[in-house]
Protein backbone atom coordinates (compact mmCIF):
# COMPACT_ATOMS: atom_id res chain seq x y z
CA UNK A 1 0.00 0.00 0.00
CA UNK A 2 1.32 3.42 -0.99
CA UNK A 3 2.50 5.70 1.83
CA UNK A 4 0.89 9.11 2.26
CA UNK A 5 2.72 12.44 2.41
CA UNK A 6 1.15 15.84 3.17
CA UNK A 7 2.55 18.89 1.33
CA UNK A 8 1.89 22.33 2.83
CA UNK A 9 2.85 25.35 0.70
CA UNK A 10 1.06 28.57 -0.28
CA UNK A 11 2.68 28.41 -3.74
CA UNK A 12 0.61 26.32 -6.17
CA UNK A 13 3.62 25.68 -8.41
CA UNK A 14 5.68 24.29 -5.52
CA UNK A 15 2.77 22.05 -4.47
CA UNK A 16 2.59 20.76 -8.04
CA UNK A 17 6.33 20.11 -8.40
CA UNK A 18 6.55 18.36 -5.02
CA UNK A 19 3.36 16.40 -5.75
CA UNK A 20 4.62 15.31 -9.16
CA UNK A 21 7.97 14.16 -7.75
CA UNK A 22 6.35 12.18 -4.93
CA UNK A 23 3.55 10.67 -7.01
CA UNK A 24 6.16 9.61 -9.57
CA UNK A 25 7.93 7.72 -6.78
CA UNK A 26 4.71 5.94 -5.82
CA UNK A 27 3.50 8.03 -2.86
CA UNK A 28 -0.04 9.28 -2.22
CA UNK A 29 -0.14 13.05 -1.68
CA UNK A 30 -2.44 15.39 0.30
CA UNK A 31 -2.19 19.17 -0.41
CA UNK A 32 -2.69 22.07 2.00
CA UNK A 33 -2.24 25.80 1.30
CA UNK A 34 -1.13 26.91 4.81
CA UNK A 35 -0.81 25.77 8.42
CA UNK A 36 -4.48 26.27 9.25
CA UNK A 37 -5.58 24.31 6.18
CA UNK A 38 -3.09 21.56 7.07
CA UNK A 39 -4.38 21.17 10.65
CA UNK A 40 -7.94 21.07 9.28
CA UNK A 41 -7.06 18.37 6.73
CA UNK A 42 -4.97 16.25 9.12
CA UNK A 43 -7.95 15.46 11.39
CA UNK A 44 -6.61 12.00 12.32
CA UNK A 45 -5.78 11.06 8.70
CA UNK A 46 -2.82 8.66 8.63
CA UNK A 47 0.23 10.30 7.04
CA UNK A 48 3.79 9.00 6.93
CA UNK A 49 5.53 12.37 6.41
CA UNK A 50 4.66 16.08 6.51
CA UNK A 51 6.56 18.47 4.22
CA UNK A 52 5.93 22.15 4.90
CA UNK A 53 7.02 25.60 3.76
CA UNK A 54 8.03 28.07 6.49
CA UNK A 55 6.64 31.46 5.38
CA UNK A 56 2.91 31.11 4.79
CA UNK A 57 -0.18 33.21 5.57
CA UNK A 58 -2.52 32.33 8.48
CA UNK A 59 -0.09 29.88 10.11
CA UNK A 60 3.61 29.51 9.32
CA UNK A 61 5.39 26.18 8.95
CA UNK A 62 7.25 26.22 12.26
CA UNK A 63 4.02 26.87 14.17
CA UNK A 64 2.33 24.12 12.14
CA UNK A 65 5.03 21.60 13.17
CA UNK A 66 4.64 22.66 16.81
CA UNK A 67 0.84 22.35 16.65
CA UNK A 68 0.88 19.04 14.78
CA UNK A 69 3.36 17.56 17.27
CA UNK A 70 0.89 18.37 20.04
CA UNK A 71 -1.68 16.06 18.41
CA UNK A 72 -1.23 12.46 19.66
CA UNK A 73 -1.71 10.98 16.15
CA UNK A 74 1.23 12.98 14.75
CA UNK A 75 3.58 12.99 17.73
CA UNK A 76 5.96 10.56 16.01
CA UNK A 77 5.26 11.55 12.38
CA UNK A 78 8.47 12.79 10.70
CA UNK A 79 8.26 16.40 9.47
CA UNK A 80 10.47 18.24 7.01
CA UNK A 81 10.77 21.95 6.20
CA UNK A 82 10.98 22.89 2.51
CA UNK A 83 11.70 26.61 2.27
CA UNK A 84 13.67 29.44 0.72
CA UNK A 85 14.90 30.31 4.23
CA UNK A 86 18.48 29.20 4.79
CA UNK A 87 19.55 30.98 7.99
CA UNK A 88 20.90 28.91 10.88
CA UNK A 89 18.56 30.70 13.32
CA UNK A 90 15.49 29.57 11.38
CA UNK A 91 16.88 26.06 11.04
CA UNK A 92 17.38 25.85 14.78
CA UNK A 93 13.81 27.12 15.30
CA UNK A 94 12.58 24.35 12.98
CA UNK A 95 14.61 21.75 14.84
CA UNK A 96 13.30 23.00 18.18
CA UNK A 97 9.73 22.76 16.86
CA UNK A 98 10.29 19.07 16.02
CA UNK A 99 11.29 19.03 12.32
CA UNK A 100 13.69 16.26 11.28
CA UNK A 101 15.10 17.80 8.08
CA UNK A 102 15.46 21.14 6.30
CA UNK A 103 15.64 21.40 2.49
CA UNK A 104 16.24 24.77 0.81
CA UNK A 105 14.23 25.59 -2.34
CA UNK A 106 14.64 25.30 -5.25
CA UNK A 107 15.32 21.59 -4.97
CA UNK A 108 16.27 18.89 -7.47
CA UNK A 109 13.64 16.08 -7.45
CA UNK A 110 16.27 13.37 -6.65
CA UNK A 111 17.39 15.38 -3.61
CA UNK A 112 13.81 15.55 -2.30
CA UNK A 113 13.33 11.81 -2.84
CA UNK A 114 16.62 11.07 -1.04
CA UNK A 115 15.42 13.11 1.95
CA UNK A 116 11.99 11.44 1.90
CA UNK A 117 13.44 7.92 1.74
CA UNK A 118 15.64 8.68 4.76
CA UNK A 119 12.72 10.03 6.77
CA UNK A 120 10.17 7.33 5.92
CA UNK A 121 11.25 3.95 7.20
CA UNK A 122 10.57 1.14 4.71
CA UNK B 1 17.72 91.44 14.32
CA UNK B 2 16.59 92.61 17.75
CA UNK B 3 17.83 95.83 19.48
CA UNK B 4 19.12 94.80 22.88
CA UNK B 5 19.08 96.88 26.07
CA UNK B 6 22.82 97.49 25.78
CA UNK B 7 22.31 98.86 22.24
CA UNK B 8 19.55 101.10 23.47
CA UNK B 9 21.81 102.51 26.33
CA UNK B 10 24.61 102.94 23.83
CA UNK B 11 22.39 104.92 21.43
CA UNK B 12 21.21 107.24 24.18
CA UNK B 13 24.43 107.53 26.21
CA UNK B 14 27.01 107.97 23.45
CA UNK B 15 25.84 111.43 22.12
CA UNK B 16 25.08 112.51 25.70
CA UNK B 17 28.59 111.56 26.88
CA UNK B 18 30.15 113.30 23.83
CA UNK B 19 28.13 116.53 24.49
CA UNK B 20 28.86 116.43 28.25
CA UNK B 21 32.58 115.77 27.66
CA UNK B 22 32.89 118.73 25.22
CA UNK B 23 31.07 121.06 27.73
CA UNK B 24 33.25 119.85 30.61
CA UNK B 25 36.45 120.37 28.57
CA UNK B 26 35.30 123.95 27.71
CA UNK B 27 34.45 124.62 31.34
CA UNK B 28 37.72 123.08 32.59
CA UNK B 29 39.82 125.21 30.23
CA UNK B 30 38.35 128.25 32.03
CA UNK B 31 36.69 129.72 28.96
CA UNK B 32 33.24 129.49 30.51
CA UNK B 33 31.65 130.65 33.75
CA UNK B 34 29.88 128.18 36.04
CA UNK B 35 26.48 129.26 34.77
CA UNK B 36 27.47 129.19 31.17
CA UNK B 37 29.37 125.94 31.65
CA UNK B 38 26.40 124.31 33.42
CA UNK B 39 23.97 125.58 30.77
CA UNK B 40 26.25 124.30 27.99
CA UNK B 41 26.59 120.92 29.67
CA UNK B 42 22.81 120.77 30.10
CA UNK B 43 22.22 121.78 26.48
CA UNK B 44 24.81 119.42 25.07
CA UNK B 45 23.54 116.54 27.24
CA UNK B 46 19.95 117.27 26.12
CA UNK B 47 21.13 117.50 22.49
CA UNK B 48 22.98 114.19 22.93
CA UNK B 49 19.82 112.62 24.32
CA UNK B 50 17.75 113.93 21.39
CA UNK B 51 20.34 112.85 18.80
CA UNK B 52 20.60 109.45 20.53
CA UNK B 53 16.80 109.06 20.47
CA UNK B 54 16.61 110.01 16.78
CA UNK B 55 19.43 107.61 15.93
CA UNK B 56 17.79 104.86 17.95
CA UNK B 57 14.42 105.30 16.24
CA UNK B 58 16.07 105.28 12.82
CA UNK B 59 17.94 102.17 13.67
CA UNK B 60 14.74 100.58 15.01
CA UNK B 61 12.92 101.41 11.80
CA UNK B 62 15.74 99.99 9.68
CA UNK B 63 15.70 96.77 11.69
CA UNK B 64 11.91 96.54 11.48
CA UNK B 65 12.18 96.99 7.73
CA UNK B 66 14.87 94.32 7.48
CA UNK B 67 12.79 91.94 9.58
CA UNK B 68 9.80 92.48 7.37
CA UNK B 69 11.91 91.86 4.31
CA UNK B 70 13.31 88.70 5.88
CA UNK B 71 9.86 87.51 6.81
CA UNK B 72 8.63 88.11 3.28
CA UNK B 73 11.55 86.16 1.88
CA UNK B 74 10.91 83.36 4.37
CA UNK B 75 7.30 83.24 3.32
CA UNK B 76 8.33 82.96 -0.32
CA UNK B 77 10.77 80.14 0.50
CA UNK B 78 8.13 78.44 2.60
CA UNK B 79 5.63 78.69 -0.20
CA UNK B 80 8.22 77.25 -2.57
CA UNK B 81 8.94 74.37 -0.17
CA UNK B 82 5.23 73.80 0.24
CA UNK B 83 4.63 73.90 -3.47
CA UNK B 84 7.39 71.35 -4.06
CA UNK B 85 6.98 69.03 -1.03
CA UNK B 86 3.20 68.84 -0.98
CA UNK B 87 2.81 67.72 -4.60
CA UNK B 88 5.69 65.27 -4.07
CA UNK B 89 3.94 63.84 -1.04
CA UNK B 90 0.66 63.78 -2.92
CA UNK B 91 2.37 62.09 -5.86
CA UNK B 92 3.86 59.41 -3.62
CA UNK B 93 0.57 58.88 -1.81
CA UNK B 94 -1.19 58.52 -5.16
CA UNK B 95 1.47 56.47 -6.93
CA UNK B 96 2.49 54.02 -4.20
CA UNK B 97 -0.93 52.28 -4.00
CA UNK B 98 -0.86 51.97 -7.81
CA UNK B 99 2.61 50.39 -7.73
CA UNK B 100 1.48 48.12 -4.89
CA UNK B 101 -1.54 47.00 -6.89
CA UNK B 102 0.56 46.45 -9.97
CA UNK B 103 3.12 44.38 -8.03
CA UNK B 104 0.30 42.38 -6.52
CA UNK B 105 -1.31 41.86 -9.92
CA UNK B 106 2.03 40.86 -11.51
CA UNK B 107 2.66 38.45 -8.65
CA UNK B 108 -0.76 36.86 -9.09
CA UNK B 109 -0.38 36.59 -12.88
CA UNK B 110 3.11 35.14 -12.61
CA UNK B 111 2.05 32.65 -9.99
CA UNK B 112 -0.99 31.61 -12.00
CA UNK B 113 1.00 31.21 -15.23
CA UNK B 114 3.84 29.37 -13.50
CA UNK B 115 1.28 27.08 -11.89
CA UNK B 116 -0.21 26.42 -15.35
CA UNK B 117 3.24 25.78 -16.80
CA UNK B 118 4.14 23.45 -13.94
CA UNK B 119 0.86 21.60 -14.46
CA UNK B 120 1.57 21.18 -18.17
CA UNK B 121 5.13 20.03 -17.59
CA UNK B 122 3.89 17.69 -14.90
CA UNK B 123 1.35 16.23 -17.35
CA UNK B 124 4.15 15.82 -19.92
CA UNK B 125 6.40 13.93 -17.51
CA UNK B 126 3.47 11.70 -16.50
CA UNK B 127 2.81 10.91 -20.18
CA UNK B 128 6.49 10.19 -20.80
CA UNK B 129 6.65 7.95 -17.72
CA UNK B 130 3.61 6.06 -18.98
CA UNK B 131 5.18 5.68 -22.44
CA UNK B 132 8.45 4.43 -20.94
CA UNK B 133 6.58 2.05 -18.67
CA UNK B 134 4.50 0.67 -21.60
CA UNK B 135 7.65 0.36 -23.66
CA UNK B 136 9.39 -1.59 -20.90
CA UNK B 137 6.34 -3.81 -20.42
CA UNK B 138 6.19 -4.41 -24.21
CA UNK B 139 9.86 -5.26 -24.26
CA UNK B 140 9.30 -7.76 -21.50
CA UNK B 141 6.21 -9.33 -23.06
CA UNK B 142 7.39 -9.37 -26.65
CA UNK B 143 11.08 -10.02 -26.35
CA UNK B 144 12.58 -10.32 -29.83
CA UNK B 145 14.77 -13.23 -28.80
CA UNK B 146 11.82 -15.15 -27.36
CA UNK B 147 9.67 -14.38 -30.39
CA UNK B 148 12.34 -15.57 -32.81
CA UNK B 149 13.11 -18.63 -30.72
CA UNK B 150 9.42 -19.58 -30.67
CA UNK B 151 8.97 -18.98 -34.40
CA UNK B 152 12.12 -20.94 -35.17
CA UNK B 153 10.93 -23.87 -33.06
CA UNK B 154 7.54 -23.95 -34.82
CA UNK B 155 9.05 -23.71 -38.31
CA UNK B 156 11.75 -26.26 -37.46
CA UNK B 157 8.92 -28.56 -36.38
CA UNK B 158 7.27 -28.09 -39.78
CA UNK B 159 10.51 -28.83 -41.69
CA UNK B 160 11.16 -31.79 -39.35
CA UNK B 161 7.75 -33.22 -40.27
CA UNK B 162 8.46 -32.65 -43.97
CA UNK B 163 11.83 -34.40 -43.58
CA UNK B 164 10.11 -37.31 -41.81
CA UNK B 165 7.66 -37.58 -44.71
CA UNK B 166 10.58 -37.53 -47.14
CA UNK B 167 12.35 -40.23 -45.17
CA UNK B 168 9.15 -42.34 -45.14
CA UNK B 169 8.94 -41.91 -48.90
CA UNK B 170 12.60 -43.03 -49.33
CA UNK B 171 11.90 -46.02 -47.08
CA UNK B 172 8.86 -46.91 -49.19
CA UNK B 173 10.97 -46.61 -52.39
CA UNK B 174 13.57 -48.95 -50.89
CA UNK B 175 10.86 -51.41 -49.94
CA UNK B 176 9.39 -51.22 -53.48
CA UNK B 177 12.90 -51.72 -54.86
CA UNK B 178 13.27 -54.77 -52.61
CA UNK B 179 9.88 -55.99 -53.84
CA UNK B 180 11.05 -55.80 -57.45
CA UNK B 181 13.90 -58.20 -56.56
CA UNK B 182 11.19 -60.69 -55.52
CA UNK B 183 9.54 -60.41 -58.98
CA UNK B 184 12.80 -61.62 -60.52
CA UNK B 185 12.51 -64.73 -58.32
CA UNK B 186 8.89 -65.06 -59.44
CA UNK B 187 10.01 -64.80 -63.07
CA UNK B 188 12.68 -67.49 -62.46
CA UNK B 189 10.03 -69.66 -60.79
CA UNK B 190 7.70 -69.17 -63.81
CA UNK B 191 10.62 -70.11 -66.09
CA UNK B 192 11.13 -73.22 -63.89
CA UNK B 193 7.40 -74.07 -64.28
CA UNK B 194 7.78 -73.70 -68.07
CA UNK B 195 10.86 -75.97 -68.09
CA UNK B 196 9.03 -78.59 -65.96
CA UNK B 197 6.01 -78.34 -68.35
CA UNK B 198 8.33 -78.79 -71.38
CA UNK B 199 9.94 -81.82 -69.77
CA UNK B 200 6.49 -83.24 -68.88
CA UNK B 201 5.40 -82.56 -72.46
CA UNK B 202 8.46 -84.50 -73.73
CA UNK B 203 7.71 -87.26 -71.26
CA UNK B 204 4.03 -87.38 -72.35
CA UNK B 205 5.17 -87.51 -75.97
CA UNK B 206 7.48 -90.46 -75.19
CA UNK B 207 4.65 -92.08 -73.21
CA UNK B 208 2.30 -91.71 -76.22
CA UNK B 209 4.93 -93.29 -78.50
CA UNK B 210 5.38 -96.10 -76.05
CA UNK B 211 1.56 -96.48 -75.75
CA UNK B 212 1.21 -96.73 -79.53
CA UNK B 213 3.93 -99.30 -79.62
CA UNK B 214 2.05 -101.31 -77.00
CA UNK B 215 -0.99 -101.40 -79.32
CA UNK B 216 -4.36 -102.22 -77.78
CA UNK B 217 -2.91 -102.59 -74.36
CA UNK B 218 -1.42 -99.20 -74.51
CA UNK B 219 -4.61 -97.37 -75.55
CA UNK B 220 -5.57 -96.33 -72.02
CA UNK B 221 -2.04 -95.23 -71.29
CA UNK B 222 -2.14 -93.23 -74.54
CA UNK B 223 -5.19 -91.32 -73.23
CA UNK B 224 -3.37 -90.60 -69.93
CA UNK B 225 -0.26 -89.53 -71.84
CA UNK B 226 -2.40 -87.20 -73.95
CA UNK B 227 -4.02 -85.66 -70.86
CA UNK B 228 -0.58 -85.23 -69.29
CA UNK B 229 0.60 -83.42 -72.42
CA UNK B 230 -2.45 -81.14 -72.28
CA UNK B 231 -1.66 -80.42 -68.64
CA UNK B 232 2.00 -79.77 -69.50
CA UNK B 233 0.91 -77.34 -72.22
CA UNK B 234 -1.47 -75.63 -69.86
CA UNK B 235 1.32 -75.41 -67.26
CA UNK B 236 3.68 -73.97 -69.86
CA UNK B 237 1.08 -71.37 -70.89
CA UNK B 238 0.52 -70.47 -67.21
CA UNK B 239 4.32 -70.14 -66.79
CA UNK B 240 4.37 -67.77 -69.81
CA UNK B 241 1.43 -65.83 -68.35
CA UNK B 242 3.19 -65.61 -64.98
CA UNK B 243 6.38 -64.39 -66.66
CA UNK B 244 4.37 -61.79 -68.63
CA UNK B 245 2.51 -60.65 -65.52
CA UNK B 246 5.78 -60.46 -63.54
CA UNK B 247 7.27 -58.48 -66.42
CA UNK B 248 4.25 -56.16 -66.43
CA UNK B 249 4.61 -55.75 -62.65
CA UNK B 250 8.30 -55.04 -63.08
CA UNK B 251 7.60 -52.37 -65.68
CA UNK B 252 4.91 -50.80 -63.46
CA UNK B 253 7.18 -50.97 -60.43
CA UNK B 254 10.09 -49.44 -62.35
CA UNK B 255 7.80 -46.59 -63.49
CA UNK B 256 6.47 -46.14 -59.96
CA UNK B 257 10.00 -46.23 -58.52
CA UNK B 258 11.24 -43.70 -61.03
CA UNK B 259 8.32 -41.42 -60.35
CA UNK B 260 8.71 -41.87 -56.59
CA UNK B 261 12.46 -41.26 -56.81
CA UNK B 262 11.87 -38.06 -58.83
CA UNK B 263 9.21 -36.94 -56.32
CA UNK B 264 11.48 -37.79 -53.39
CA UNK B 265 14.36 -35.90 -54.97
CA UNK B 266 12.12 -32.88 -55.68
CA UNK B 267 10.68 -33.07 -52.16
CA UNK B 268 14.20 -33.16 -50.71
CA UNK B 269 15.23 -30.13 -52.75
CA UNK B 270 11.97 -28.35 -51.81
CA UNK B 271 12.52 -29.08 -48.14
CA UNK B 272 16.12 -27.84 -48.38
CA UNK B 273 14.93 -24.68 -50.16
CA UNK B 274 12.16 -24.22 -47.58
CA UNK B 275 14.69 -24.52 -44.78
CA UNK B 276 16.93 -21.94 -46.39
CA UNK B 277 13.91 -19.63 -47.06
CA UNK B 278 12.75 -20.02 -43.48
CA UNK B 279 16.27 -19.23 -42.23
CA UNK B 280 16.44 -16.16 -44.46
CA UNK B 281 12.99 -14.93 -43.47
CA UNK B 282 13.79 -15.42 -39.79
CA UNK B 283 17.12 -13.58 -40.22
CA UNK B 284 15.32 -10.74 -42.01
CA UNK B 285 12.66 -10.56 -39.30
CA UNK B 286 15.36 -10.62 -36.62
CA UNK B 287 17.26 -7.82 -38.32
CA UNK B 288 14.07 -5.76 -38.80
CA UNK B 289 12.97 -6.34 -35.21
CA UNK B 290 16.45 -5.49 -33.95
CA UNK B 291 16.29 -2.30 -35.98
CA UNK B 292 12.88 -1.53 -34.40
CA UNK B 293 14.32 -2.29 -30.99
CA UNK B 294 17.27 0.01 -31.64
CA UNK B 295 14.83 2.77 -32.64
CA UNK B 296 12.69 2.05 -29.61
CA UNK B 297 15.79 2.19 -27.39
CA UNK B 298 16.76 5.56 -28.92
CA UNK B 299 13.18 6.74 -28.34
CA UNK B 300 13.27 5.54 -24.74
CA UNK B 301 16.61 7.23 -24.18
CA UNK B 302 15.23 10.40 -25.80
CA UNK B 303 12.15 10.22 -23.57
CA UNK B 304 14.34 9.90 -20.50
CA UNK B 305 16.42 12.89 -21.58
CA UNK B 306 13.27 14.96 -22.19
CA UNK B 307 12.01 13.93 -18.76
CA UNK B 308 15.28 15.05 -17.17
CA UNK B 309 15.02 18.36 -19.05
CA UNK B 310 11.47 18.83 -17.78
CA UNK B 311 12.68 18.11 -14.24
CA UNK B 312 15.28 20.86 -14.71
CA UNK B 313 12.56 23.22 -15.97
CA UNK B 314 10.39 22.36 -12.98
CA UNK B 315 13.33 23.10 -10.71
CA UNK B 316 13.88 26.42 -12.47
CA UNK B 317 10.18 27.28 -12.17
CA UNK B 318 10.52 27.05 -8.39
CA UNK B 319 12.35 30.37 -8.55
CA UNK B 320 8.91 31.91 -9.01
CA UNK B 321 8.34 31.13 -5.33
CA UNK B 322 11.47 33.10 -4.41
CA UNK B 323 10.50 35.98 -6.73
CA UNK B 324 6.99 35.97 -5.31
CA UNK B 325 8.34 36.27 -1.76
CA UNK B 326 10.73 39.07 -2.79
CA UNK B 327 7.82 40.96 -4.41
CA UNK B 328 5.77 40.46 -1.27
CA UNK B 329 8.56 41.93 0.85
CA UNK B 330 8.90 44.82 -1.63
CA UNK B 331 5.14 45.37 -1.30
CA UNK B 332 5.37 45.50 2.49
CA UNK B 333 8.33 47.91 2.30
CA UNK B 334 6.43 50.18 -0.09
CA UNK B 335 3.39 49.99 2.18
CA UNK B 336 5.55 51.12 5.13
CA UNK B 337 6.85 54.01 3.01
CA UNK B 338 3.27 54.92 2.08
CA UNK B 339 2.16 54.86 5.71
CA UNK B 340 5.01 57.20 6.72
CA UNK B 341 4.28 59.66 3.92
CA UNK B 342 0.53 59.53 4.50
CA UNK B 343 0.89 60.21 8.21
CA UNK B 344 3.33 63.10 7.57
CA UNK B 345 1.04 64.57 4.94
CA UNK B 346 -1.65 65.12 7.56
CA UNK B 347 0.67 67.46 9.52
CA UNK B 348 1.47 71.03 8.37
CA UNK B 349 5.07 71.48 7.24
CA UNK B 350 5.90 73.97 10.00
CA UNK B 351 4.43 71.70 12.67
CA UNK B 352 6.31 68.57 11.70
CA UNK B 353 8.67 66.94 14.15
CA UNK B 354 11.95 65.93 12.49
CA UNK B 355 12.22 63.08 15.00
CA UNK B 356 8.89 61.54 13.96
CA UNK B 357 10.48 59.64 11.04
CA UNK B 358 12.79 56.99 12.47
CA UNK B 359 14.77 56.06 9.37
CA UNK B 360 16.97 53.49 11.15
CA UNK B 361 13.95 51.84 12.72
CA UNK B 362 12.14 51.61 9.36
CA UNK B 363 15.23 50.20 7.63
CA UNK B 364 15.69 47.71 10.48
CA UNK B 365 12.08 46.58 10.12
CA UNK B 366 12.70 46.00 6.40
CA UNK B 367 15.81 43.93 7.16
CA UNK B 368 13.88 41.73 9.58
CA UNK B 369 11.31 41.02 6.88
CA UNK B 370 13.79 39.41 4.45
CA UNK B 371 13.93 35.65 4.25
CA UNK B 372 16.55 35.18 1.52
CA UNK B 373 20.25 36.02 1.78
CA UNK B 374 20.25 37.89 -1.54
CA UNK B 375 17.57 40.30 -0.27
CA UNK B 376 19.70 41.20 2.73
CA UNK B 377 22.76 41.45 0.51
CA UNK B 378 21.05 43.94 -1.85
CA UNK B 379 19.61 45.95 1.06
CA UNK B 380 22.99 46.30 2.76
CA UNK B 381 24.79 47.04 -0.51
CA UNK B 382 22.21 49.73 -1.23
CA UNK B 383 22.90 51.40 2.12
CA UNK B 384 26.69 51.19 1.86
CA UNK B 385 26.70 52.15 -1.83
CA UNK B 386 28.79 49.12 -2.69
CA UNK B 387 28.19 47.02 -5.76
CA UNK B 388 26.50 43.68 -5.24
CA UNK B 389 28.91 40.85 -5.93
CA UNK B 390 27.81 37.85 -8.02
CA UNK B 391 25.30 35.80 -6.10
CA UNK B 392 26.01 32.21 -5.32
CA UNK B 393 23.53 29.57 -6.43
CA UNK B 394 21.22 28.88 -3.54
CA UNK B 395 18.86 25.99 -2.92
CA UNK B 396 19.04 22.20 -2.79
CA UNK B 397 20.76 22.43 0.61
CA UNK B 398 19.62 19.50 2.76
CA UNK B 399 20.15 19.35 6.54
CA UNK B 400 19.06 16.51 8.80
CA UNK B 401 18.52 17.15 12.52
Amino acid sequence: MAKTIMIVDDSASIRQVVGLTLKGAGFDVIDAVDGVDAIKKLDGVKIHLLITDVNMPNMDGITLVQEAKKLPAYKFTPMMMLTTEASDEKKQAGRAAGAKAWLVKPFQPPMLLAAVSKLILP
Amino acid sequence: MQITLQNKVLFYSLPTVVGSTVALLAFWSGGLSLIHGSTLIGLLTASGLIVGHILYKKMQMAIAYNLEQQSNENNVVMERIKSSVMPLEQLLVDVLPIILNQIDMSKEHTEQEIANLSERFAAMTTKISELNSNQAQGDEEYSIDALLKGSKAILNGVTGELNALNEAETKMINEVRQLSSFTEDLDAMAQGVRNVADNINLLSLNAAIEAARAGEHGRGFAVVADEIRNLAQASSETGVKISKTVNDINVAMAATLKSAEITSETDGESIQKSESYIEKVLTDIESTLNSFKAHADILTEGNEQVQQEIYSVLTALQFQDRVSQMLEHAEHNLQDLYDVIDSQKQIALVARDPESIQVDSIMGKMELRYTMPEELLHHQASISGEEVTAEEETGDDLTFF
